[in-house]
């Protein structure tokens, strides 16, 4: 958040941390700064298919998306799928995962499972000597 | 924030539920469609199978679904030039034209010689296959069929033994309950195998409540890297090394829990000196030796007081033994340091292992789970593709299962379990589907619910052979793909006097050139003779380019009607505590472009022909075995009728749940669903019946099949000798191989991100892939590869003694027994109408050589032999 020149990285009041598309200038000081290689740089939108191909349903669906979202020439990162966590939803990976390996909820109360968890399975942070205080938590290994 | 801007008005939004269609498991998925497209697939809550989660390949269904590639058009072969490497100049044409040419060529074959024609279907859509093929094979009159090609990819032995002796299809850890499992190289709970996902939670779940897993693989796969002891062990001697664990346990160690073996297993019946039951004259059942009243008895006289299971005894003048002392016996001559020899496992591993599941299965421990006391057993040994692909996969499978067996750990807490389970009392309101289990005249355990009308218990009744595979005459055979790919299938079909040659092939979905064997040996010496193909595809595969005449445009999973597809449950349904779900498959939208539904056309083929009443019968027939009991009266399929293929679906969902809860019904959730019972689930003491430890049924089926083979001059064409009674370890034709040229044992295993040879064009799995090391690669030992001058990613061939090769990119990892060579998933595909998939990993089963000298006669199986 420190090296935007545009504020287009924002911290929102639950803690999630969004990218606006039309503030970010591209300028990947983000990219550089993050200690978990985290950002992503998405130059152009692909298609999937190959250039030769008309773009499918899908992929005009996901690019509109992608565009109304994080645009081109801009710097993306997880934003837990906000859009899916304003409608109650849980973001796309805690689903997507077969082994139930993942979890989401809110750190700010002591009783949600994440926080539980996160006491009973010594939880911990990757890299915690940059003091990002970062939303995602381990497990240790049992 | 930038989410609120400039969001488009979405005029539709739902969420259907169905069933995933990208592998068998079948997992329960919810599509969500806006305008009209299929944005994502998600797991559907509701659902027994997935419980709301599903993997990446049922997430990448919409690629499938809108891939540019799929054939959207009926296609026909503008050269007649058939073979790899032809360009078949594909040509569209109208449906009319391709349906008119199909009838016309069905009706000259049908005139002529029905039993003239072969179904091949993929294992990917099973439950499709359970109407179309059957429907059609009965009322056309013919029985060639295969899976996909019946190949390395078939779990031939598995299944079998599987469902002599768990009445499913497979076996799996109660994983909510187990405290140790012997996982003998499959990736059951790791991403792969029937019930993938549930397994995968449950494996989970089990890891973190600290069940201890021992993998037994020569590479160090998920599984092994999950597992808590990785065992190297040579590719294709696993069953030397559980037959040796199961000496220790016997002999050495003397554990084995006698209750068990007593009640629920043949090992009190008494064998004569030939090997044969000691049956009793006048009822003809098999015979057992009251210890306490020093009598022998029928097994199921009410008068037992106790059974003997060890002392060869004198009944009517001949000694009988009991097949346990048999087995206790047989299995010493597989001492550890034996197995080492063979396995390269060290004997004090063997031991240790043997000692510690040994004791886990705390015989004798009881647990009460809803009520009821159960005995409850934690452990389990399971296998799959690792036990499956090589010669003798039948015995070593069942080596492996014997494990479980003798500490009396199947069926019942915490030990293998059959999927399903295979046991259902039926939904409340119809007590349908009803599959319960029931004994025969041996007191053996006959499944009732089954994907084919011919069950893996009792045998099927050796005949003379009307199949072109010869499949008819080998009792413990699903299909046999050796008569067919051999070069000697000529000199066979004259020999077995079949009346006629290979006319047309339908195919469904499967691409024979690759899942078999050697591409050209398969495609020159049996594909090429059919005189018309045709065939219902998503792509344009090897198999069509190289010998396909029509190709027809299917619908995929997320387009058409299925109205059963976690029934029969011994296949794809989750097993342990949970709930039962009949899911269906409904389309979340309308096919595309002129994309047609595979069980439709079948049905207007049918039609077409004449034969529709036939075709309703043989549905009204198969539905008992497959999906739990006979149709009511007023809803089986009716003479006369024109049904549509929906009426179908929505006349066996009525019959099983009642008449308000038909199709309509079934479509709000895509699931119907009710609570499993515990006697249902572990239903091994709650049922009177007993799976066998002594296979005497075996020899009878030997003698029966060499007697035809003899009539035709045969006897010598396979090595009989292994239709025995008791498990054997036999050598592969690799492990005999005793020159020094070839010198690495090459094998394939299961990626899990990756279904057969279907999803390596779906441009997400393809991108999963490329991110892992070794899904595309060959893997080799470091130390392997130092020796021959390798460095990570040079690109070699791959040669086999019979002078097939393959190539691919070497990837160097300690990670692997050093004399192996590890190739993942159905890859290499060449197709230009697949360009993602094309050129992308190696081709491994190009290397598997399918002729007599390669071929398993127990069950008559084609192996990898390279
Ligand atoms: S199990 Fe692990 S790798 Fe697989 S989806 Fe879940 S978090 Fe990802
Ligand atoms: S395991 Fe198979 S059925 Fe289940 S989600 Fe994955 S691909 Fe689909």
């Amino acid at each position: 958040m420190k090296v935007c020149p545009t504020q287009a990285t924002q911290q929102r009041s639950d803690g999630i941390v969004t990218v606006d598309k039309d503030l970010c200038v591209g300028c990947k000081y983000c990219a550089i700064a993050c200690p978990y290689g985290a950002r992503n740089f998405v130059e152009k939108w692909t298609s999937y298919f190959g250039d030769d191909q008309p773009l499918s349903p899908l992929e005009e669906y996901g690019k509109k998306k992608w565009i109304e979202k994080f645009g081109e020439g801009t710097s993306t990162k997880c934003d837990f799928c906000v859009e899916r966590v304003e409608k109650g939803l849980k973001p796309a990976c805690i689903p997507g995962c077969p082994a139930n390996a993942r979890y989401f909820g809110d750190l700010d109360d002591p009783e949600s499972e994440v926080s539980r968890l996160i006491k009973t399975e010594r939880g911990f942070q990757l890299a915690p000597e940059f003091g990002t205080n970062p939303r995602v938590y381990y497990l240790s290994p049992r | 924030m930038a989410l609120e801007k400039g969001q488009s008005v979405v005029k539709e939004d739902v969420w259907i539920g169905t069933s995933c269609g990208q592998c068998y498991c079948q997992c329960g998925v919810r599509a969500h469609r806006v305008d009209g497209v299929v944005i994502r697939v998600e797991g559907n809550p509701k659902a027994a199978a997935g419980q709301g989660r599903i993997c990446p390949k049922g997430v990448a269904g919409p690629m499938l679904l809108y891939d540019p590639y799929r054939v959207n058009y009926p296609l026909k072969r503008g050269n007649p030039k058939k073979g790899i490497g032809v360009d078949p100049q594909w040509q569209r044409i109208s449906w009319e034209e391709a349906m008119d040419t199909i009838v016309e060529k069905l009706r000259e074959t049908y005139k002529k010689d029905p039993r003239a024609c072969l179904f091949q279907a993929t294992t990917t859509q099973t439950s499709e296959i359970r109407f179309a093929v059957t429907g059609f094979m009965k009322a056309f009159g013919f029985t060639n069929y295969w899976v996909s090609g019946g190949g390395v990819h078939c779990g031939n032995g598995a299944h079998f033994m599987n469902g002599i002796m768990h009445a499913a299809w497979s076996i799996v850890p109660d994983f909510q309950h187990c405290n140790y499992v012997l996982n003998f190289g499959c990736s059951k709970g790791h991403g792969a195998g029937h019930v993938a996902v549930e397994n995968a939670f449950q494996a989970a779940d089990a890891r973190a409540r600290g069940c201890r897993t021992v993998v037994f693989d020569p590479f160090l796969s998920a599984q092994a890297a999950k597992g808590h002891e990785w065992v190297p062990i040579r590719v294709g001697t696993d069953g030397a090394a559980a037959l040796a664990m199961i000496n220790v346990i016997l002999n050495e160690l003397g554990i084995y829990d006698a209750e068990y073996i007593k009640l629920k297993t043949n090992g009190s019946y008494l064998i004569k000196p030939d090997g044969f039951y000691k049956r009793d004259p006048k009822t003809n059942k098999p015979m057992i030796w009251d210890r306490v009243e020093g009598k022998a008895k029928t097994f199921d006289d009410p008068s037992i007081v106790d059974y003997e299971l060890l002392e060869s005894v004198n009944v009517d003048g001949e000694t009988c033994t009991p097949a346990f002392r048999l087995l206790k016996d047989h299995v010493k001559s597989y001492p550890p340091e034996k197995a080492e020899k063979i396995t390269g496992v060290p004997a004090s591993t063997l031991r240790r292992i043997a000692k510690e599941f040994a004791e886990e299965a705390r015989i004798g421990s009881k647990i009460v789970i809803d009520g009821k006391e159960i005995p409850y057993r934690p452990v389990a040994a399971i296998f799959f593709r690792g036990a499956q692909g090589h010669v003798n996969s039948g015995w070593t499978c069942l080596s492996i299962d014997l494990l479980n067996h003798i500490v009396g750990a199947a069926d019942t807490v915490g030990s293998s379990l059959g999927l399903g389970p295979p046991n259902s009392h039926g939904y409340p309101d119809t007590g349908k589907p009803n599959t319960v289990m029931y004994a025969d005249d041996d007191g053996l355990m006959v499944a009732k619910g089954w994907v084919y009308d011919h069950k893996a218990y009792p045998l099927h009744e050796p005949k003379a052979p009307t199949r072109l595979d010869l499949h008819d005459m080998f009792p413990t055979s699903i299909y046999n793909c050796f008569t067919i790919c051999s070069p000697d299938n000529e000199k066979l079909w004259q020999q077995f006097k079949i009346p006629y040659r290979p006319e047309i092939l339908i195919n469904f979905g499967s691409n024979s050139v690759m899942t078999n064997s050697n591409a050209e040996a398969i495609t020159e010496n049996y594909l090429k003779k059919f005189k018309f193909v045709f065939s219902f595809d998503i792509y344009l595969t090897e198999f069509t380019d190289a010998v396909a005449d029509i190709v027809l445009p299917d619908c995929c999973f997320l387009e058409r009607y299925t109205p059963a597809v976690t029934f029969p449950s011994i296949f794809s349904h989750p097993q342990g505590l949970g709930n039962w779900g009949w899911q269906i498959r409904q389309p979340v939208i309308e096919p595309m472009y002129e994309r047609r539904d595979f069980n439709e056309i079948m049905l207007e083929l049918a039609k077409r022909l004449g034969i529709a009443d036939k075709y309703y019968e043989a549905l009204n027939a198969a539905v008992p075995t497959r999906y739990g009991g006979p149709l009511n009266e007023e809803n089986k399929l009716k003479p006369g009728e024109d049904y549509t293929w929906q009426e179908i679906c929505d006349r066996l969902i009525r019959d099983r749940f009642g008449p308000d809860k038909g199709l309509e019904y079934a479509k709000k959730d895509g699931v119907i669903t009710w609570p499993k019972k515990v006697d249902e689930i572990y239903w091994k003491w709650f049922l009177n019946v007993r799976v066998p430890i002594y296979f005497e049924f075996f020899p009878v089926g030997r003698e029966k099949v060499k007697k035809i083979a003899e009539q035709f001059g045969a006897g010598d064409m396979l090595d009989w000798s292994r239709l025995k009674a008791l498990p054997d370890w036999y050598p592969c034709p690799t492990h005999m191989y005793d020159g020094t040229e070839y010198d690495l044992y090459p094998f394939y295993w299961r990626a899990v991100m990756h279904t057969n040879s279907l999803t390596m064009q779906n441009p997400w799995l393809d991108e999963i892939a490329q991110q892992d090391p070794y899904a595309y690669t060959i893997q080799i030992h470091t130390e392997t590869a130092k020796k021959k001058g390798l460095q990570d990613l040079d690109w070699v061939w791959l040669e086999n003694p019979e002078g097939h090769r393959v190539k691919g990119q070497v990837r160097l990892t300690e990670g692997i027994e050093p004399q192996h060579l590890a190739i993942a998933a159905c890859a290499g595909h060449w197709t230009p109408f697949q360009p993602i998939a094309k050129g992308k990993g190696v081709f491994f089963n190009d290397l598997v050589e399918a002729d007599l000298a390669h071929t398993d006669p127990h069950p008559v199986h084609a192996v990898r032999g390279s």
